[in-house]
């Protein structure tokens, strides 16, 4: 990458975090989100919607508390209100965006016919709505982009390539629909969700479905260095490499050569340049075994030396879109600490034999962060800042 | 910026093909007609005027990706390049909300899990791709509404600006279905008379489908092969409402600031403006505000059409469609016409309309402009030569 960039804000919203901290302690304290097939209470919500929020739909709300707070934590909005954003760009990904609100308004369509549709449902029914809503919230007049089962942090770094525009908020927004959620997962894993998640364990059940919302600020570093930011982590490397596969990840796990393999490989050229060491991977594993094989086979082609794995949707559940941007958070939470979460699989459930200890990093350990969307595979390292 | 435009493919209701597309937009033709009755059943009643592609599969699911299709190997095969090429490169892909007409028909029958439909805007990309024949290529799926084409067209080419990859397939595409034509019904923003734009009559859009790709390649792997230059883009929000500009232009005026900037242009060497102009009254006043606060005392004499009337409002691939008018013009010494045109606006009397036909005129450096729901706004700079 030429151009450093770093990271100086995050906010994650989802079912039991309903922040970082949360988060964090969440991953740390090993518990996972639920233990149901799916979401039914969306304490996130109860919790925390602002007045600002009171009619918007659920898509819109998580994300506004989600780029809110790492708007807030990058200190962009301790003036707000005074503070132009107008070179703000917010990118967002998603998988099925706004399911609630579409499917009801297709079903009204289907019930009632043309003349039951509404304009309300119609507008918030857009991909790109929320994203909207959310840079009409909070001033965001940069590019302001949403991108579909891709990888949001990619656009974001090629963005800020670009001199007029110092900070972009890249992340991903996930709120699901039952019906869809429950068959999209059964069209990829030809099984209905059940039970709890264990990436990479020979009893790996199946999928839990979850939602979230995960956003970080990703500023150009000598931007956030003149206006003081406080910088959490330096980007020093991002990859994002196309895979074999449509809506299904079988490739995967025969061959990581074109996939997982090349976009751990890119990520970690940053890193290699600056012979600073791997001591984290946070996987993108969902207890299916095409990607837990594939991220497996990956790693264990890299043969990398005392590098911990962590599998965040041990604990969160499956976020879709959103995994990747959790993942992210997670890292960073681990770089916060200096130390990685365990990740409890005894030996003989331990499929593939790889390392979940915990491990004390380094000042300049590296850390991978994996996120497998639909169309590719993407991969982000990053380190802590030089002090 | 230079980055090389080596191939251009359109699929629309005027023409199938770039020399048919141009031909048929100088010639002022209009490509809308009554609805099918299939797409009519599935709209309130009364006239409705569409633009329809009469080729391609209706099977449910798969309409979007076989257009994209068709405009992406023409423009592949303009580039002399093959998938293998775009397979080193990437691909991005603008869509709308065509696949949702088989979710509505999943969701009325949900008992049956096999028949789940590809109903997900990047499932377009993924099913272009394997067309295609690809299989590596990195994708990216833009759903920015209206301005989704010309995002990916801008993403593809800050790709290649900035050397992660030396070219691309980029482009947008959209196609009618009875939850986008019903919704802008129920926005009252469908003329049922005739699409206008700029002209004081004006009343609404009307929809279309259609497909538009570029390949795009860094200047030093186009060589000579160019057939016209992307120098610059910007991207804006409008931060202002859902669905409605900003009245003065304020996030339109962003883009096209932004684009010259990354031109490095100066606002007087802007020969010609492709524009969003989607007739609706809202939206025409708000470019050509935006337009007015760029180019000042400039605006009423530089040459700006739309193409809408002709071909229809083809959302997700609008973008795109007008960077293709934009290529054909700087090729062809020609500015393609705004058709129909009356008289426009009291204010934006004179302005320039290239009203009803087409006409020669020299041209080195063109915008065209999209923009969408949720304040996403894009303009894109070409040039005929690359910039020094």
């Amino acid at each position: 990458m030429e151009q450093e960039i770093v990271v100086t804000g995050r906010g994650v919203v989802g079912p039991r975090f309903h922040d970082r901290s949360d988060f964090e302690s969440l991953i740390f304290r090993g518990s996972p989100v639920q233990r149901a097939p799916y979401p039914t209470d969306r304490d996130w919500l109860a919790a925390q919607r602002p007045k600002a929020l009171q009619t918007t739909d659920s898509f819109t709300t998580m994300a506004s508390l989600a780029v809110g707070q790492a708007l807030e934590d990058a200190g962009l909005l301790a003036d707000f209100g005074e503070r132009d954003l107008s070179d703000v760009g917010l990118v967002m990904g998603t998988f099925f965006g706004p399911a609630e609100v579409a499917t009801t308004y297709l079903l009204r369509l289907h019930e009632k016919g043309p003349l039951g549709a509404s304009p309300a449902a119609f507008i918030d029914s857009h991909f790109n709505m929320a994203a909207g809503n959310v840079s009409s919230l909070f001033g965001l007049r940069g590019p302001v982009l949403v991108v579909s089962g891709s990888d949001p942090f990619s656009v974001a770094t090629s963005i800020l390539a670009h001199d007029d525009i110092p900070i972009v908020v890249g992340g991903t927004d996930q709120v699901t629909q039952q019906m869809v959620a429950r068959y999209s997962a059964w069209r990829v894993h030809r099984e209905l969700p059940e039970g709890s998640l264990r990436p990479f364990s020979l009893s790996r059940g199946l999928p839990d479905l979850c939602e979230g919302s995960a956003y970080v600020v990703l500023e150009n570093a000598s931007a956030a260095q003149r206006r003081g930011a406080h910088i959490a982590a330096h980007v020093v490397g991002q990859s994002l490499v196309g895979v074999d596969s449509a809506l299904t990840f079988e490739r995967l796990a025969q061959d990581p050569g074109p996939g997982i393999f090349d976009a751990y490989l890119g990520a970690m050229r940053g890193a290699w340049d600056r012979a600073q060491p791997v001591a984290c991977i946070v996987a993108s594993a969902n207890a299916s075994r095409w990607v837990d094989g594939g991220e497996a086979m990956a790693l264990a082609a890299l043969c990398l030396d005392a590098c911990s794995v962590v599998p965040p949707k041990a604990w969160t559940g499956e976020c879709f879109a959103s995994g990747g941007a959790l993942a992210i958070i997670a890292a960073l939470s681990i770089l916060d600490r200096g130390t990685t979460p365990a990740y409890v699989l005894s030996p003989s459930d331990n499929e593939y034999g790889l390392d979940f200890g915990v491990r004390t990093l380094n000042r300049d350990s590296v850390i991978l962060s994996n996120s497998i969307c639909a169309t590719g595979i993407s991969t982000l390292a990053i380190r802590a800042p030089v002090q | 910026m230079n980055v090389a435009i080596t191939g251009v493919g359109v699929v629309s209701c005027i023409g199938l093909g770039t020399q048919s597309f141009w031909r048929n937009l100088c010639a002022g033709s209009v490509g809308l007609s009554q609805a099918p009755s299939d797409l009519a059943a599935r709209c309130r009643p009364g006239p409705l005027l569409v633009g329809t592609v009469r080729v391609g599969t209706k099977e449910p699911g798969h309409r979007p990706a076989e257009l994209a299709h068709m405009a992406a190997l023409e423009a592949l095969s303009q580039s002399t390049n093959m998938p293998k090429d775009i397979d080193r490169g990437m691909i991005a892909v603008g869509t709308g909300t065509g696949e949702i007409d088989s979710l509505s028909e999943f969701l009325s029958r949900p008992a049956n899990h096999e028949l789940m439909p590809p109903f997900v805007p990047f499932a377009v990309t993924t099913d272009l791709k394997t067309r295609l024949g690809c299989t590596i290529a990195p994708c990216t799926t833009f759903v920015n509404a209206c301005a989704a084409g010309s995002s990916a067209i801008a993403h593809a080419a800050s790709e290649i600006a900035a050397g992660q990859v030396e070219v691309a397939l980029a482009g947008g595409v959209e196609v009618l279905s009875g939850m986008l034509v019903s919704g802008f019904q129920s926005l009252r923003a469908l003329s049922s008379t005739q699409c206008r734009p700029f002209s004081r009559e004006r009343n609404g859009t009307q929809l279309a489908e259609g497909a538009a790709f570029v390949v795009l390649e860094s200047q030093r792997r186009a060589g000579h092969r160019a057939l016209a230059w992307l120098t610059g883009f910007g991207i804006s929000s409008d931060a202002y409402h859902p669905t409605r500009p900003d009245p003065a232009g304020g996030g339109a005026a962003l883009a096209m600031s932004r684009a010259l900037v990354t031109g490095r242009l100066a606002a007087k060497s802007v020969d010609y403006i492709s524009a969003h102009g989607t007739a609706t009254p809202a939206n025409d006043r708000a470019e050509l505000n935006a337009i007015n606060a760029l180019f000042g005392g400039r605006a009423s004499s530089l040459p700006i059409s739309s193409m809408k009337g002709q071909v229809g409002h083809t959302a997700a691939a609008s973008g795109a469609m007008n960077l293709a008018a934009c290529v054909l013009a700087l090729q062809a010494q020609c500015l393609p016409p705004t058709v129909p045109f009356s008289d426009p606006d009291a204010e934006f009397d004179g302005w320039d309309f290239v009203p009803n036909r087409s006409r020669n005129a020299r041209i080195d450096f063109t915008l065209s402009n999209s923009f969408g729901f949720g304040g996403s706004n894009v303009s894109l700079l070409t040039s005929r030569l690359p910039l020094e």
